[in-house]
């Protein structure tokens, strides 16, 4: 067994470098699984796992803050709707059924929504909603979401934060996210 | 281990997981509360606090008095001040209702939406109340505590029985109970609408609605029968009720001011289901609304909304006619000429869509969607 032991510890260790972890990892970052690139502000971390179906990035820790990023198949239905995505839809359309599927959301109390005007992401035409929320332990929170179609694809941008402090702290990295946001030519 | 400690520590096991769970009913003279169901009650209204914080309660006073007045007509009296039922109504489109241990019942808006009169209510309510008067949430903590004892051989210390209480209580309220403790509280409620002057015929029909939930959701069991026996079973001890006690009981149904009273809550309901894409539902409720007011702008425009996107044929032009309808009752009213002039816009004619948009944006100068409008009033031109 001892001549072997070397060789079992190596596995356990390479084993463990392929896991999940928070990265430091400012500046452009590619995202295969979504089939687009968008730059990390200083001092955010990404979570980097190799079978995550989405972008995370925090700063302080995701209750505190947090940027999502992803992109949902038009076929599928979002969480908490039966109402799905047509291509072609218009934005107004798509923030409609991304705004009934938040309300729809038990885990969110006091759904009030503030804003939903139109907004162009990746050059595409789509829309940015704000809307307020308490979170399940009560904590008050606001959120920003940017979306657009692109063929067969809604893809989405959402920050969300303590409505005290966080909120207007932060906004400004996440609209910085938005603008470097770009879909990868000639997949998806 | 000597075999005198070990039969000590099997027998402390034993000791610590037998805590009682046949408890006499609160409406007994002998009865006094329990500690952990203190506890309970304590959780209770910590989870009824952030309910009230949540934003998911519908408050309509006049329907919350209602249904007060309904469990008022159904406490025995024995129960004095005991337990002080209050009645509340959830947002939540999905079939359901609960009551905690203190006496706080809460109602989904979606089973008022199906409910046909006051006599299911009182079956509905009835039940609940029975729960409570029966301490049954107290009676599963222990069934599960005494289970878990025995099985792990451990004792459940303080800072565990706090958290368990609070997880239970709530789950145990919301999601059900054992079978036998279900059909107690079917036994005790439907005495209490009887002894109400209600008709208890109603009972089935009740369990009628919830049956045809389940074919429309194709689910095996909703989760307000996630252990609790089956849809038909429950109907079972109904109709054995029925054809025993209560053969040829008749009784009041009060339906009209049924009607009358939850109509607000219908109309929510038909939100909520618009919302989460139940367009079948949510047509339904609408509809059933527009049969109590005819003359309810508001309810016109929800069924324009859910008829734009069931996906049934002719229903996009039936919408363009509700929202004219809704329109018409209230010139003022903003959101149908959004509506029309968004359909006109996507059909291509101009001179409709441009009409309605202007309107909607005279009518509502600080809409959220204005720029959508503006966006296309510019390409109109």
């Amino acid at each position: 067994m001892r001549k072997f032991l070397p060789a079992v510890l190596a596995l356990f260790l390479f084993a463990g470098c392929a896991t999940a972890r928070w990265a430091h990892a400012p500046g452009e970052y590619r995202f295969e699984g979504g089939h687009f690139v968008l730059s990390i502000p200083e001092g955010w971390f990404v979570w980097q796992d190799p079978k995550a179906t989405r972008v995370v990035i925090t700063r302080d820790g995701l209750p505190l803050q947090q940027i999502l990023a992803g992109r949902v198949a038009v076929k599928d239905s979002l969480p908490n709707t039966k109402r799905k995505f047509e291509p072609g839809m218009l934005p107004q359309e798509t923030a409609e059924i991304v705004a009934d599927s938040f309300a729809s959301d038990k885990r969110l109390g006091n759904f009030h929504l503030l804003e939903n005007v139109p907004a162009t992401v990746a050059g595409q035409p789509g829309f940015r909603l704000t809307f307020r929320a308490k979170d399940e332990g009560g904590l008050r929170e606001k959120h920003v979401i940017y979306g657009f179609l692109s063929g067969e694809w809604f893809y989405f941008l959402r920050f969300t934060a303590a409505e005290r402090h966080y909120f207007d702290r932060d906004l400004a990295a996440f609209e910085q996210v938005v603008r470097s946001f770009r879909l990868i030519p000639g997949t998806g | 281990m000597t075999r005198a400690a070990a039969a000590l520590l099997v027998a402390s096991v034993l000791l610590a997981g037998c805590a009682t769970t046949a408890l006499p009913p609160v409406t007994e003279k002998e009865f006094a509360f329990e500690g952990d169901e203190q506890r309970l009650w304590t959780r209770s209204e910590e989870v009824q606090e952030s309910l009230a914080k949540s934003g998911w309660l519908f408050r309509d006073d006049p329907l919350e008095e209602y249904l007060n007045g309904i469990a008022g007509k159904l406490a025995p009296p024995e129960i004095g001040d005991r337990i002080p039922f209050r009645v509340f109504v959830i947002r939540d489109h999905r079939l359901n209702a609960f009551a905690f241990a203190n006496g706080a019942v809460y109602v989904h808006t979606g089973i008022l939406a199906r409910m046909e009169n006051e006599a299911q209510l009182a079956v509905l309510l009835g039940h609940e109340m029975s729960h409570a008067t029966h301490r049954h949430a107290v009676r599963s903590f222990r069934d599960m505590k005494n289970k878990s004892a025995f099985l792990a051989g451990a004792v459940v210390v303080a800072g565990d029985l706090g958290a368990l209480l609070g997880g239970l209580g709530a789950v145990a309220s919301a999601y059900g109970y054992s079978r036998e403790l279900e059909t107690e509280a079917d036994t005790v409620g439907l005495s209490r609408v009887a002894a109400a002057g209600y008709d208890p015929r109603e009972g089935p029909k009740l369990f009628a609605h919830m049956k045809k939930y389940l074919e429309e959701e194709k689910v095996r069991e909703p989760y307000f029968f996630s252990s609790h026996p089956r849809v038909a079973e429950r109907v079972a001890v109904y109709e054995e009720l029925l054809s025993g006690k209560y053969a040829g009981m008749t009784g009041t149904v009060n339906r009209e001011v049924f009607l009358e009273k939850t109509r607000g809550a219908l109309l929510e309901n038909a939100e909520l289901q618009m919302k989460a894409g139940r367009m079948a539902g949510a047509k339904r409720d609408a509809e059933r609304y527009l049969e109590r007011q005819p003359g309810d702008p508001r309810g016109h425009y929800l069924l324009g909304k859910i008829l734009e996107h069931t996906g049934v044929a002719g229903d996009p032009e039936k919408a363009v006619e509700e929202f004219r309808k809704a329109a018409s009752l209230d010139p003022s009213y903003p959101e149908p000429h959004r509506e029309l002039g968004f359909l006109f816009f996507k059909k291509g004619d101009r001179t409709a869509a441009k009409e309605h948009l202007e309107r909607y944006l005279s009518l509502d100068p600080e809409a959220p969607d204005r720029r959508y409008m503006e966006e296309y009033l510019r390409s109109l031109k």
